[in-house]
């Protein structure tokens, strides 16, 4: 059983050769892109829902910040799609992995960063030190700032890793349990399939959630920056 | 392919690429630097264990290690991990 537990987290292989590569891609398969000037349905609902969230998520942002609403909504429709992916039974999920996640939040928070240090120096630098500090706790402050700074990336990822990997974990646990009760107990097990069937419905809004969570604190960094 | 590749994604993503994301590139070499410095402190790491076990069994008594000595050791290695493999 332990043994079971962590191979749907090991990057899967086909004779030999690593896969990731395509699994990555795949949700962009089932995302087309609009070509018509009225598309089908389903192109519809995919534009109407990424106008509703890029509405919402660029209402804050300036000019500049607007920019990046390209980066923005490719973020949010690749996680998303990346994780419900995920909860298909026997698939990988690659935002389970911290390389991933990680190789997403660097570049975009050193990104932000960057914008804020070059066309707001003074402002970028002024955020180190909050506003109406006692004179005696500006080192520490500063300190404690520097180090909230750059802590950001690491939450970002490791907030996206150990949700998914979680949420599929404990999947597939209670999985594990329902099917060993089935033999014991009929009604245990029927209450412990109650119970996965109520977090399976729990990861699809997870999935959901951290991919907004994500994208919403990558706004908020450029929001800051811009 | 290639041609295709321009028309369909270059041209249209040029100005994000060129102006858009320039602090994005940056970001993304940081982060492969990061990964560089990992990846080579690991590399060093475990070159370093390698001759610690390698000087504990006997190998390389004058500094040196013959290619011979050398393809020895990592035979040994690789039936090491294939061992530690079949036993999980």
């Amino acid at each position: 059983m332990n043994e079971s537990l962590f191979t749907s987290f090991i990057t899967p292989t086909m004779m030999g050769v690593p896969i990731v590569v395509l699994i990555i891609m795949f949700p962009s398969i089932l995302l087309p892109s609009p070509s018509r000037l009225v598309d089908n349905r389903l192109v519809s609902i995919q534009q109407w829902l990424v106008r509703l969230t890029s509405k919402q998520m660029l209402s804050i942002h300036n000019h500049k910040g607007q920019t990046w609403a390209l980066m923005l909504m490719s973020l949010i429709l690749f996680i998303g799609s990346t994780n419900l992916l995920g909860l298909l039974p026997h698939s990988f999920t690659p935002t389970t992995q911290l390389s991933m996640n990680l190789g997403m939040a660097i570049p975009l928070w050193a990104g932000t960063v960057a914008i804020g240090l070059r066309y707001k120096t003074k402002t970028s630098l002024a955020h180190f030190l909050p506003q109406g500090t006692p004179f005696p706790l500006i080192p520490m402050l500063v300190i404690i700032e520097t180090i909230s700074l750059f802590i950001q990336p690491m939450a970002l990822a490791v907030r996206l890793t150990a949700n998914i990997t979680a949420g599929h974990l404990l999947i597939h646990l209670i999985g594990g349990a329902t099917l060993a009760l089935m033999s014991i107990s009929t009604i245990t097990a029927l209450i412990t399939f109650t119970i996965l069937v109520l977090l399976t419905i729990l990861e699809f809004a997870v999935a959901l959630i951290q991919a907004y969570v994500f994208t919403l604190l990558v706004s908020l960094y450029l929001h800051d920056n811009t | 392919m290639l041609q295709s590749l321009i028309k369909n994604v270059w041209i249209p993503m040029k100005p994000y690429y060129t102006q858009v994301y320039q602090e994005i590139w940056l970001g993304m070499g940081l982060m492969s630097v990061i990964i560089y410095k990992i990846r080579s402190a690991d590399k060093r790491s475990k070159a370093l264990k390698g001759k610690i076990f390698a000087s504990s069994n006997g190998w390389g008594t004058k500094n040196t290690i013959t290619p011979f000595q050398d393809e020895v050791y990592h035979c040994l290695q690789m039936c090491k991990v294939q061992w530690g493999y079949l036993r999980t």
